[in-house]
């Protein structure tokens, strides 16, 4: 919770310069208040198209556009449809909803709440009509840093209501599950979602030495800067000539030789782990489908 | 009389990527043969050490019978091939590592925990002895878990590292209370540079590195401790060597990680040994009663 506040502000008092700026743990870097085995399941027949989803209306006025925008771009009948494959033993609800102030998103079974401040967050970030040095479009780091955050909670939602064994620090496991997620959402939307969500942490990877407080190394979360380089080491690591620009740039060699063995891990514990949890004909639906709006979508501007 | 031997332990980069890619191609075949897994698969090897610094490290292993006893520790796991752990020397680099099919650990690592290791003991408790054993133990067993998610084909998402950590951790935890307190205390101490100063300052670059931060690790180690046995390790908490906000989602973590361990490791373990190894009262038989006299 000590980060939420500083980044906050960080996020209001920045001009967002590009993807070499940084930053902000947002609060992704605070969800996460999944319950795990805390409950038994239902052991009743698990089955696909179990998403459900709210636009609950907020109470502050400042959000009404964020609700109308979320809204009117169905992104949470997004969501349903991307999760539809997924054969599941209950219902599971996205909901977007006010959170009195508080930036956050989080699973708690069986529900995955999306504050509108933090949706909010990720809107002020991307700056109308300017396109960053990376090569970031403000729709891409909207909607990057949207399936970002939202894979990451349903990433805790799998894993819990699946009951899929982990050893990994599960704030990790859910972040490789966003990525391993957009990086199949096809070729072209994966490098512009991969460059999306990588735009989240834009204030924390800024300049090249780092003060932490020793009190943010015990965060169950990875720290925003090592969120960084594990997202684009993944991506990396899927498709080295798509994301070539991301060692030229941003991903130290030492880690990027490294990249395409920790993507086929990944690949290999999703094909063992999560495959087995979806319906075939769904799932190749949800692969032909183009997830982004056009490059020339009307700008951001409300 | 047999050749001594001084082979020393090598493990350059090239190396490395090579035989990790390549493990990762031959997990089918691994777990193909699992057919003919079987338990006490654990050979051991103390390499001499040709640096004469390294002596005293080596003969105090040798002595204390350290891989005879993690060789006996891990001998439930039925292993698909035969797995060696060895001790030698690394032209001055503190290291430890696993690739299929052995573990190696560096007379220089092993040194440098004794080199650390507290004069009295710490306002935690943690006795010299104590630290020497848990930290020696913490990094067998770390590269143990890699050994095991590797021969197993463990399919792993999130951090292998973490995964490691988590793994020697778990099975420290399932030792007797007392022992348990021993060794993730005397683990934790691994890290106690790292947790002293209110401020880390580093290189941007130091986050790009695959493993935690150290701090993170012994955060995470306690962590783990602290949602395994709640009054055992109250004091953790309580003197704020575990941060409040952290210890709250502890319970859950370590239920996440048996979890794991139930449907990943216990498939591959000999209960029956296993109960034997768990039973047996370890700590009183390897503390020995005056480090001094072990001391190179």
């Amino acid at each position: 919770m000590f980060l939420s506040r500083p980044c906050l502000f960080s996020i209001a008092a920045t001009t967002i310069a590009g993807l070499a700026a940084f930053g902000c743990p947002g609060a992704l870097a605070q969800s996460g208040a999944h319950r795990v085995g805390v409950e038994s399941l239902p052991s009743e027949e698990r089955r696909p198209n179990r998403i459900r989803f709210e636009y609950v209306s907020p109470q502050n006025p400042r959000h009404d556009h964020v609700h109308r925008h979320v809204k009117e771009g169905a992104a949470l009948e997004k969501v349903q449809q991307l999760f539809s494959p997924f054969r599941l033993p209950i219902d599971l609800t996205v909901k977007t909803v006010g959170c009195d102030g508080r930036s956050n998103a989080w699973y708690q079974r069986a529900v995955v709440s999306l504050c509108y401040e933090y949706l909010d967050q990720i809107w002020q970030s991307a700056t109308p009509e300017e396109t960053t040095a990376a090569g970031v479009t403000p729709i891409d780091a909207v909607v990057g840093q949207f399936f970002y955050v939202v894979l990451h909670e349903f990433g805790h939602a799998m894993f819990d209501l699946l009951r899929i064994p982990s050893f990994g620090s599960a704030e990790d496991v859910a972040d490789q599950f966003s990525t391993y997620m957009m990086l199949h959402m096809g070729k072209d939307d994966a490098r512009r979602l991969i460059s999306g969500a990588a735009y989240s942490y834009r204030n924390s990877v800024r300049s090249s030495t780092a003060f932490v407080p020793l009190k943010a190394f015990s965060d169950m979360h990875g720290l925003p800067a090592q969120r960084f380089y594990n997202l684009l080491c993944i991506a990396y690591g899927a498709d080295p000539t798509a994301f070539a620009y991301v060692v030229a740039k941003y991903l130290p060699e030492d880690r990027a030789r490294d990249c395409k063995r920790e993507y086929d891990e990944v690949t290999f514990a999703f094909t063992t782990l999560i495959v087995p949890h979806l319906d075939e004909d769904l799932t190749k639906q949800i692969l032909n489908k183009e997830w982004l709006p056009p490059q020339s979508a009307e700008p951001l501007v409300d | 009389m047999a050749q001594p031997k001084t082979l020393k332990l090598r493990r350059s980069i090239g190396v490395v990527l090579s035989a990790a890619s390549i493990s990762f191609v031959m997990m089918s075949q691994a777990s193909a043969a699992e057919t003919n897994a079987k338990t006490n698969r654990i050979k051991i090897e103390y390499f001499d050490p040709p640096n004469p610094a390294l002596r005293g490290v080596y003969e105090l292993v040798k002595k204390r019978r350290t891989l005879e006893r993690i060789q006996q520790v891990f001998s439930p796991f039925r292993l698909p091939v035969e797995l060696t752990i060895k001790t030698g020397s690394c032209d001055g680099v503190a290291n430890a590592w696993y690739i299929r099919p052995a573990i190696s650990v560096c007379y220089e690592y092993l040194n440098q925990i004794l080199q650390s290791l507290p004069a009295e003991p710490t306002p935690e408790g943690v006795t010299r002895e104590d630290a020497l054993i848990g930290e020696t133990f913490y990094v067998f067993a770390h590269e143990m878990g890699h050994a095991t998610f590797d021969l197993f084909a463990v399919p792993m998402l999130g951090d292998r590292e973490n995964a490691a950590d988590h793994f020697a951790g778990y099975l420290m935890l399932q030792f007797g209370k007392d022992e348990a307190r021993a060794l993730i205390m005397g683990a934790a101490y691994t890290y106690h540079k790292y947790v002293q100063n209110p401020e880390v300052m580093a290189p941007l670059k130091a986050f790009s590195d695959i493993h935690g931060a150290p701090a993170q690790r012994y955060y995470n180690l306690l962590c783990l401790a602290y949602g395994a046995e709640p009054t055992v390790f109250a004091d953790v908490v309580a003197k704020g060597y575990l941060p409040k906000e952290r210890a709250t989602g502890c319970k859950r973590e370590y239920d996440q990680v048996a979890h794991g361990f139930r449907e990943l490791m216990t498939p591959h373990v000999d209960q029956q040994l296993a109960k034997q190894v768990l039973d047996k009262s370890w700590l009183s038989e390897v503390r020995a009663p005056d480090l001094s006299r072990d001391q190179p």
